[in-house]
């Protein structure tokens, strides 16, 4: 009987001693905060100066001297951020041995492996305590930090996976960007890297006070908001080599429909304008870094839309040269260069943003390939025993030659009423 | 029994609760490091032999045994033969000399891998008081090279190893001999006899003396049996001048304000995407750099500020072949290191004199 006595005892101690997780110290006032890396530029031999796009994200460093060699946050390997990205995680899990980016570029189309880690943000796939719901929105891509004043430091680092730590201290002390930020309780923030001007090596960090979790967004509307975070026009691009989208951008939109009539009889890819939204101007960009971002909103087309003789319609897709123009309704948004003069308004093509992709394969081609395009607005959920379409919130951010997608998602417990 | 149950039952649970429970990692034990010093290291390998040979010649033996650090770029012997160097040709070498060769491949630092930085021609100071340029790979589209490998580049030279360790400080093997620069790219063109027509044609341009100046320069250097296979031997070039000839005939050989290797061409592709910038634009035309990545070596050409026109033909001659001037050359001889910048030495003339012809 005391053997039993000593081992419930004993078993009495385990139960006091286990510790199965490390569970994280609640954060007092939180702000929120999100931290992206929209330096883009490929180095080559001609532009070796630049910085190269691989940076360590600090925040309130300690520094041995000059040169940060700790902090109390850091997002390592931070690589170029996707084209794509929600409101919440979509690769929480899934990114630590880099990317398996289809570069249909490349000879053999090979996937790229990166043997390094690679993060395309902060938080990403960091475990971290994170946003709640706000205004309607899954914010769980954003972090919790205390609020109130933190010292914000980027380091331009390696492409190699040796952790910042353990990185030499010659290469910790290649600062990019040093700064403080005043961060308010509740409130949500994005952070962006960004160049001001790529030639003469001028990089700066946008940040964004988020006002959606604040603004009414109607449940059955689209909307979305442009933002020109490009710096000043390159060199080359002056010249007239690569795609710069402008320093003033108009932006007018079409809503693309398919005309399966003629498809049908003809098998000609047909898309109609959806009454009124036939490169309807939307707005006019003629400043770069605005912090505040005006929606404007679009319509959300009842479900029936969205199928074909009760069939869901397709995204568009590729492969291997063959296109499959999707089927789907999708809007595209006509980037002009506003400083140059428009002789024809009919043919007058700038960047021509079509969004027409796939979601949930976009983010697996490289920005070459998916070179204008972007993922459908409409949103198509699994919900409630079938595909239902629900509305979004999108950011664009026009950075040099891309377009990057920032959606806001709702919460699916609803089957939405379109 | 029944206790025998319960002791049984409480048994398992313990067990199961132990094995749920979260364990700390064992201490992980030290890195195991070479102590000794960087000399001894070199005395004892025989792929060293030659470079150690050469370090007790001039005397540095007795440095490297002190505190350091230091870091050594060290041929090893295969290294040497891959030069053209033997063991004979080397103990031949004036001893003043080698000694600046040598020191030349000492930089007065540690430098392990991890302190490298991810960029193109990043300079060390060597103990001869002169740099050297480092690169890695960078990330970027065009790259085809492993990023974060273990792939450097110390002015042109592969690096074959990095990060074996000493007590005082690393060495770095190399697969060839770093050679020791030129006073500057002038004195480099002159010294050499195959190039002396190319001297008297940028003589006769007003290109040469600029060649001194601190630059830096790219020289894409031609042979004299390049210009006699085009006909152009030293009669024709004695009458080459600038009233019947564009500054462009010659100017079309110098890249101003750079300075890269060959193998900088592979560690920083040039994006070769449509609308991508293809090379150097100057007031008179397009120097134009061939990607190295695909298996070639890469190449250097001329194209006219208007080859976007060229391109766009596609059924009269030359049928979108903006090499107009001159077909491309291949490097042939590259990696020439001058103070003020490098000599590439190339397989053929990039501008024919009748190109650049003033029509009156």
């Amino acid at each position: 009987m005391k053997l039993h006595k000593s081992l419930f005892f004993l078993l009495l101690l385990a139960v006091a001693g286990c510790k199965k997780y490390d569970i994280a110290p609640l954060v007092k006032d939180p702000a929120y905060i999100r931290v992206f890396n929209d330096l883009s530029n490929d180095i080559d031999v001609f532009h070796s100066a630049q910085v190269a796009p691989f940076l360590t994200f600090l925040m309130d460093p300690k520094t041995d001297g000059d040169v940060p060699n700790d902090a109390e946050i850091i997002g390592d390997y931070m690589g170029i951020r996707q084209l794509y990205s929600l409101s919440y995680p979509v690769n929480e899990a899934n990114s630590s041995i880099g990317t398996g980016t289809l570069n249909s570029g490349q000879p053999g189309s090979a996937p790229v492996i990166n043997l390094y880690p690679l993060n395309y943000e902060y938080p990403g796939n960091a475990h971290v305590l994170t946003a709640p719901v706000m205004n309607g929105f899954d914010l769980s891509a954003w972090a919790q930090i205390s609020s109130g004043k933190h010292r914000i430091m980027f380091v331009v680092r390696p492409q190699n996976n040796i952790p910042f730590k353990e990185l030499a201290s010659t290469i910790r002390s290649r600062v990019l960007l040093d700064t403080t930020v005043n961060f308010e309780k509740g409130e949500v923030y994005t952070l962006e890297v960004v160049s001001r001007d790529l030639d003469n090596g001028k990089y700066g960090l946008y940040i964004r006070h988020e006002q959606f979790v604040h603004q009414a967004f109607d449940e059955n509307k689209l909307y979305i908001g442009f933002v020109n975070l490009s710096g000043k026009k390159p060199l080359d691009n002056q010249q007239g080599f690569g795609n710069y989208i402008g320093d003033n951008v108009r932006i007018s939109t079409t809503y693309n429909l398919f005309n399966d009539a003629v498809y049908a009889t003809q098998a000609d890819v047909v898309y109609d304008a959806y009454p009124e939204y036939k490169d309807t101007y939307m707005t006019t960009l003629n400043t770069k870094m605005d912090t505040g971002i005006s929606f404007q909103p679009l319509p959300l087309l009842p479900e029936s839309a969205f199928f074909y003789q009760g069939i869901l319609r397709s995204y568009y897709a590729f492969s291997n040269n063959n296109v499959f123009f999707g089927t789907l309704p999708y809007y595209s948004f006509n980037l002009l260069d506003a400083d140059k003069p428009v002789t024809d308004p009919d043919s007058r093509l700038g960047y021509l943003l079509r969004c027409h992709r796939d979601p949930s394969s976009y983010n697996n081609y490289s920005s070459r390939d998916n070179n204008r395009s972007a993922p459908n607005l409409n949103l198509l959920v699994n919900s409630g025993n079938g595909y239902h379409v629900y509305s979004t919130v999108n950011i664009m951010e026009i950075v040099y030659d891309r377009v990057y997608t920032m959606q806001l998602q709702r919460g699916f417990n609803n089957v939405p009423k379109n | 029994m029944k206790n025998n149950r319960y002791f049984l039952i409480t048994l398992v649970l313990l067990l199961a609760l132990q094995a749920a429970c979260v364990k700390k990692q064992d201490a992980v034990p030290p890195p195991v490091t070479d102590s000794r010093s960087l000399i001894s290291i070199l005395k004892n390998n025989f792929n060293f032999s030659m470079f150690y040979t050469a370090l007790q010649r001039v005397g540095l033996d007795k440095t490297l045994e002190g505190k350091g650090p230091y870091t050594l770029m060290v041929p090893d012997n295969n290294a040497f033969a891959a030069s053209g160097i033997n063991a004979d040709s080397l103990a031949r070498i004036d001893t003043a000399k080698l000694r600046k060769l040598l020191l030349y491949h000492i930089l007065p630092q540690s430098l392990p891998y991890k302190a490298m930085p991810q960029a193109i021609g990043v300079t060390f100071t060597t103990m001869a008081g002169l740099p050297v340029y480092f690169s890695q790979p960078v990330p970027a589209q065009n790259q085809t090279q492993q990023v974060g490998k273990g792939i450097v580049h110390i002015n042109g030279v592969t690096v074959n190893a990095v990060d074996l360790a000493a007590g005082n400080g690393y060495i770095l093997a190399l697969s060839k001999v770093l050679y020791y620069p030129e006073t500057s790219i002038k004195a480099y063109l002159e010294t050499r006899p195959q190039y002396s027509y190319f001297v008297q044609a940028l003589k006769q341009f007003g290109l040469l003396s600029q060649l001194e100046q601190p630059g830096p320069f790219v020289v894409m250097a031609p042979t004299n049996d390049l210009f006699m296979q085009n006909g152009i031997d030293e009669t024709v070039l004695n009458g080459l001048d600038t009233l019947t000839y564009q500054k462009k005939l010659f100017n079309a050989y110098i890249l101003y304000r750079q300075r890269f290797f060959l193998s900088d061409l592979l560690d920083a592709p040039i994006s070769n995407a449509l609308g991508a910038n293809p090379g150097i634009i100057t007031p008179e035309f397009v120097q134009i750099i061939t990607p190295a990545q695909y298996g070639g070596t890469g190449g250097y050409g001329i194209w006219p500020l208007n080859f976007r026109y060229i391109q766009d033909i596609s059924w009269i001659p030359p049928y979108g072949d903006p090499y107009i001037y001159a077909p491309a050359a291949n490097f042939t001889n590259p990696d020439h290191q001058a103070a003020n910048g490098i000599v590439h030495g190339i397989g053929g003339l990039v501008m024919l004199p009748d190109s650049a012809r003033i029509h009156p």
